[in-house]
């Protein structure tokens, strides 16, 4: 059992999913980060009192740039340009095994400054430190590239556990957030009015609340669907299980494959996400749990559909010569 | 050596995932147990206090990564009271107040897209029965922003209106009460 258990997290994989994982988050990271600068909010955000709203700058104790640089305006500014130039390098893979843990540091002395944050902050936080210990940095990257150039063999496995904890992470959120959903507008007592509720909050709705109404049907099956999808998120590691092994699961694990049940999930997760993203102004979340979602997708499986992506352009190019 | 690493990591894992399981059990305990039969009830209360013992001795790690939960409460509750932010300035003499910015209002959209970016967001939107410990000082230094901007005002008020979110997707209506109202004298911000 113990061997067993030592021999799975010693599993090694193509690295390209870690890698999609690592672009996509930084990409995303470095949006919102970005989002800071274009609105001039980074003294408001991250600055001690009276010239912003970072009271963390102020706090005790204090986080670790403030207790070396003192607090300041200029002590935010800084930690915010560290996580963008960290980020930026850490999307790209340059040094990646440095570049990433100063991005987690820089994440962490943000949070610091200002201690509000919203689940994405916490759900980074958490993820970071596993992507900069994983082989992210191996493929796709100029590490890889400056590797080639010096005539190294790339790295053609990294260990596959820290893609196996992002999967572990994103399904005990699903988890947690399922069960805590006790409120009557999650359920038929509340007539599954979530979703069609939130769209009429006016700090969230993108669109003017109340211009969905003839459309109120579809939120309550949006909300069904939520709490479906994430209420069945632990049974996701059975269909993957059903899928790895077609010889197991007798009549049901024919049916889990043959419908393909594994992957009409996370197509349920990857609409419900794009439906957030669409419909409320939250900002990061959507986006932040997309970019991890390739971490479901198992590296065969990612090559493969790149594989046929390549495919269908070289046919589309050849019939447009 | 190299079999002690495998053995070492892969026991790592598991103590984390024990860990991340602990610290996922639910802050909002108390009201998920409530309808539980009493004995049952009881018996999860004592979690918390289990939960501070088991996860004590890792608290500084944790700490130094910034990792404080693994419970994720997402859009626990929505519909019933929710809020409207207005933010508001008036001139010398006292007299009426100027609409600068206010949540859903194409008019009056000062500062909106930092407004409205989630970090700042995050800052001034109440949750269900509370505000940031960041909001009063985030007002104090919204205002400051604004005396430096426009020397006409003297006075700016930032508050939450209660708005009912009504059935059927019909969006909101206004309650006319108002709370979390912060307001900001030009002479406070230039001592």
């Amino acid at each position: 059992m113990i061997e067993r258990w030592v021999a799975f997290w010693d599993r090694r994989e193509a690295p390209h999913t870690l890698a999609l994982v690592r672009i996509l988050v930084g990409v995303a990271l470095l949006a919102d980060l970005g989002q800071a600068a274009i609105f001039d909010v980074i003294p408001l955000v991250w600055a001690p009192p009276p010239a912003g709203g970072g009271y963390g700058q102020v706090a005790e104790p204090a986080p670790l740039v403030v207790r070396l640089l003192g607090a300041s305006a200029t002590t935010g500014t800084l930690v915010w340009a560290l996580a963008v130039v960290s980020c930026a390098l850490f999307t790209l893979g340059v040094l990646y095994r440095v570049t990433s843990w100063v991005l987690v540091f820089a994440m962490v002395e943000l949070a610091g400054c200002q201690p509000v944050g919203d689940s994405i902050d916490t759900l980074l936080r958490i993820v970071l430190p596993v992507l900069a210990a994983s082989g992210a940095g191996a493929v796709w990257s100029f590490d890889a590239w400056y590797r080639r150039r010096r005539g190294k063999p790339a790295q053609e496995t990294v260990p596959a556990w820290p893609r196996y904890l992002l999967v572990v992470q994103l399904l005990w959120l699903y988890i947690s957030a399922g069960y805590q959903r006790d409120a009557k507008s999650w359920g038929p007592r509340g007539g599954f009015s979530a979703i069609g509720n939130v769209l009429g909050d006016p700090h969230f709705a993108r669109f003017e609340p109340g211009s969905f109404a003839a459309l109120y049907p579809l939120t309550c099956a949006g909300t069904l669907l939520t709490m479906v999808f994430e209420l069945t998120a632990p049974l996701y590691l059975l269909w993957l299980w059903l899928e790895l092994h077609p010889e197991r699961g007798g009549r049901c694990g024919h049916a889990v494959r043959r419908a393909r049940i594994r992957w009409l999930w996370l197509a349920t997760g990857v609409s419900l996400h794009s439906g957030i993203a669409l419909g409320m102004k939250i900002g990061l979340f959507p986006f932040g749990i997309l970019a991890l979602y390739p971490a479901f997708v198992r590296p065969p499986e990612l090559l493969a559909a790149l594989e046929r992506v390549r495919g269908r352009l070289s046919w589309l190019a050849t019939a447009t010569r | 050596m190299r079999a002690d690493w495998r053995t070492l990591r892969a026991f790592g894992i598991a103590l984390v995932l024990v860990l991340g399981f602990v610290a996922g059990w639910p802050n909002r305990i108390a009201k998920i147990v409530a309808p539980w039969p009493k004995p049952l009830a009881e018996l999860a209360l004592k979690l918390p206090v289990i939960q501070g013992q088991v996860l004590a001795p890792f608290a500084p790690l944790a700490g130094a990564l910034g990792i404080y939960t693994e419970d994720w409460p997402l859009f626990v509750g929505t519909g019933g009271t929710r809020y409207r932010m207005w933010l508001e300035a008036r001139g010398r003499g006292g007299r009426g107040w100027t609409l600068l910015y206010r949540a859903d209002d194409p008019e009056h959209r000062y500062f909106a897209g930092a407004l409205e970016y989630r970090r700042v967001l995050n800052v001034w939107n109440p949750h269900h029965a509370f505000i940031s410990d960041a909001y009063p000082d985030f007002a104090r230094a919204l205002a400051r922003r604004i005396f430096r901007e426009q020397r006409r005002f003297q006075e700016v008020r930032v508050r939450m209106e209660a708005v009912d979110i009504l059935s059927g997707g019909r969006g909101y209506a206004p309650t006319g009460r108002y709370t979390y109202e912060v307001v900001v004298k030009r002479a406070e911000t230039e001592r």
